[in-house]
């Protein structure tokens, strides 16, 4: 397994953050925002991946199977959400679910 | 035996009295009503009486003390009956008495009658409290209590505009006087320690604190001249006769006005010493009998020509206290008290033949009518003239000799000139009131025309209703016994009898009762004799003046207008006082304040505008928000630490 030095990680890491934070910010689906949320929070945990073998420790590991957990309780709560939100309304828009508004 | 007891007795039973009348004014019949009010006064007026038995009964005449309040030794309360206060309380509460008696057939057919009788019974507590305290905090309360009965009594015809204005101007007025008498107050006990009257005037004796004697003199002045109704605080006096008879009588002539001649006598220590502000008093008094006494021949509302009569009388009063002829003044208070209760409680009768209508000039020929009214108003008439052997001879011939001996000629002229003017006003009065012929109301000709016999009908049915005015027993009965006393009780107290009675009270006084001088009295009696035969020339039933004054087109002069001092106050205080008021009222308040508080609620409703649009409801711009802190956050991060 070729070995690349931790800037590539660093850099994927950042392009993939990226990417995702203007998925959050331009996509109106909200299915494709938890799919860009889950690829921010995969950027983090490559960093944090990273990080921990260039230190040689496990907390970085330990950090992303954390990460990971909380990723999967939240998409269950997101994903039901979004279910609900395609029952009730024709087209899942989040621009129209602005109930929240005072 | 001890009747200390009976000191905070005299005080309280009427206060007690006032509560219960007050309370159970609407429940009680108007006979119970009569009865728990007049039978206080009555149990107060046997008290005194009791005490001064005591007191002068006894060889040496040693003053009887009770305090009144159980706390601390700075303020407590304490009463004293000696010759002065017993002198006083003599009077409150006999004359009180008398004229309880009076209302209860006067007021009896007014729907507040046991408001009346209440507030009449309070009154005669504050006077007893001011009269029989012997420390001048007592005193100020007393004063200022006597102060609220005479607004809450001047004011009782609450429904009247008149009254509550007269109200008001009363009570501001003695405000402003008791400012100064508080800043007095306070200014003694800052050079003497202590509020005690025996204290405080045991320091002056030793000659401490003399350098403020004079300022505090004065400032005691200011607020006797105010409740006393001296100039230049005398305006709220002629108004004040809004309020019912027998409180014009009680308060307004015989006790209340006269609290600033005791307040004098009661400090006359300080007088003794201060000359400047004893001769202030002199002076003061002089001018406001002359003014009085003048200002009393031009008005035409029978109430009102005694009112000034009382600012003269009290004036007499208080020239007697600047020349320090203590004794003379506190005579003059017992005699005016009998005559001028008489008078007013006559009016009182008078004003019941007429239907309430107060005007002179629709009055005459009443002693046709009525001889008991006019028997007892000519008695208390000529005593206050001063012809022998009336009352008022005595106790003012008293006051002219002090005048007199001490050679202050100015003033002694004033004095004899007001006793002039005091018969004129008199003799003017009473022959408007019960000589020549009755007023006859002319017949209106405007709008429809009545018949003769329509007119005749009229005319019939106010003759019998004018007779049908008997006076009942309950109001006779008081007004004689003051007409016989407006007659007797000079000679019958003058001389060594004031004296013996009331010299205790001044112990540094050389006090000797001094024959009637034939100079002064002589000279007195005769200027009154010319004042009322020119008075009886121009006023008698066919005199010209008369005929010029009763016509309804007669233009009243300077003297009806009281020489426009009610005019120029104002002028200077109540106007600028309006126009403030009307300014903060209708332009500061809504936009200074109302403008403050209701622009800091908008400046708030216009952030939380800009502030909420921010809060849209749209997710995605909430999470470029926090990507812009993220953003932020990271950049401080970065390019600062």
């Amino acid at each position: 397994m070729p070995a690349f030095s931790l800037n590539a990680y660093v850099a994927l890491s950042a392009v993939l953050f990226a990417l995702g934070g203007i998925g959050v910010l331009v996509r109106r689906s909200p299915l494709a925002m938890l799919m860009s949320i889950e690829l921010m929070l995969n950027a983090a945990n490559l960093l944090f991946v990273a990080f921990g073998r260039a230190h040689g420790g496990y907390e970085g590991q330990i950090m992303a199977f954390l990460v990971i957990t909380v990723a999967a309780a939240e998409v269950a709560i997101g994903l039901a959400l979004t279910v609900l939100l395609f029952r009730r309304r024709p087209e899942a828009d989040v621009d129209q679910v602005n109930e929240l508004r005072l | 035996m001890d009747l200390a007891w009976m000191l905070p007795a005299i005080v309280v039973v009427p206060l007690l009295s006032a509560a219960i009348v007050g309370y159970f004014r609407n429940t009680w019949s108007k006979t119970t009503v009569s009865w728990v009010a007049c039978g206080s006064v009555a149990a107060a007026f046997a008290m005194v009486v009791a005490l001064a038995v005591q007191y002068w009964g006894a060889a040496a005449a040693e003053p009887i003390r009770s305090g009144l309040t159980s706390w601390g030794s700075l303020a407590s309360l304490g009463l004293v009956a000696d010759g002065l206060s017993l002198w006083w309380a003599l009077v409150v509460t006999g004359a009180g008495l008398l004229i309880h008696i009076y209302s209860t057939a006067y007021m009896r057919e007014d729907e507040s009658y046991g408001r009346f009788m209440a507030k009449l019974n309070f009154f005669i507590f504050a006077m007893s409290l001011l009269v029989l305290s012997d420390n001048f905090i007592g005193l100020a309360i007393g004063w200022g209590c006597v102060g609220l009965a005479s607004y809450m009594l001047i004011g009782f015809y609450f429904t009247k505009p008149a009254a509550q204005n007269a109200a008001i101007k009363a009570f501001v007025m003695n405000i402003a006087g008791e400012a100064g008498l508080f800043a007095g107050i306070a200014f003694i006990y800052a050079n003497f320690g202590s509020f005690k009257f025996d204290e405080v005037f045991g320091a002056i004796a030793q000659g401490q604190g003399v350098a403020a004697l004079n300022l505090i003199g004065i400032l005691l002045l200011i607020g006797a001249v105010a409740k006393s109704a001296q100039l230049p605080l005398h305006t709220w006096l002629p108004y004040a006769m809004e309020g019912p008879t027998p409180v014009s009588a009680l308060i307004h002539a015989a006790t209340m006005v006269t609290a600033g001649v005791y307040l004098v006598s009661r400090a006359y220590p300080i007088y003794e010493v201060a000359s400047g502000a004893a001769m202030t008093v002199a002076w003061v008094g002089g001018l406001g009998a002359l003014f009085g006494a003048l200002v009393a021949a031009g008005q035409f509302d029978i109430k009102r020509v005694l009112a000034f009569s009382t600012l003269s009388q009290i004036g007499y009063m208080f020239l007697a206290n600047g020349l320090g002829a203590y004794v003379a003044a506190d005579f003059h208070f017992f005699t005016h008290a009998f005559f001028k209760a008489c008078l007013f409680l006559a009016a009182g009768i008078v004003v019941h033949h007429y239907n309430g209508d107060q005007d002179i000039r629709h009055m005459g020929g009443l002693w046709y009518r009525d001889k008991f009214a006019g028997l007892t108003f000519g008695a208390a008439a000529l005593a206050l003239i001063g012809l022998p052997p009336f009352a008022g001879f005595f106790s003012k011939d008293e006051i002219l000799l002090a005048a007199f001996s001490q050679g202050q000629w100015a003033l002694f002229t004033i004095a004899v000139l007001a006793a002039g003017m005091t018969a004129f006003y008199n003799v003017r009065l009473f022959s408007l009131v019960f000589l020549g012929d009755a007023y006859v109301a002319p017949v209106r000709q405007v709008g429809k025309k009545r018949s003769r016999k329509q007119a005749e009908a009229a005319g019939a049915d106010a003759q019998a209703h004018a007779h049908a005015h008997e006076t009942p027993a309950a109001m006779k009965w008081p007004v004689a016994i003051l007409a016989v006393l407006s007659v007797v009780s000079g000679w019958l107290f003058f001389g060594h009898v004031q004296l013996t009675a009331l010299a205790p009270s001044f112990p540094t006084l050389d006090l000797h009762a001094e024959a009637i001088n034939p100079v002064v009295a002589g000279l007195s009696v005769a200027v009154a004799l010319v004042g009322g035969l020119i008075s009886w020339y121009l006023y008698r039933p066919e005199g010209a003046r008369r005929a010029v004054e009763l016509n309804p087109l007669h233009k009243p002069g300077i003297l009806y207008n009281m020489f426009y001092v009610d005019t120029l106050y104002d002028f200077l205080f109540v106007r600028p006082a309006k126009e403030t008021a009307q300014f903060i009222g209708q332009l500061f308040d809504p936009r200074g304040i109302d403008g403050v508080v209701n622009g800091l609620g908008a400046l708030a409703r216009e952030l939380g505008g800009v502030l909420r649009r921010w809060q849209n409801g749209l997710v995605r711009s909430y999470a470029l928000t926090v990507f812009a802190g993220v953003v932020l956050v990271v950049a401080y991060y970065v390019f600062y630490v």
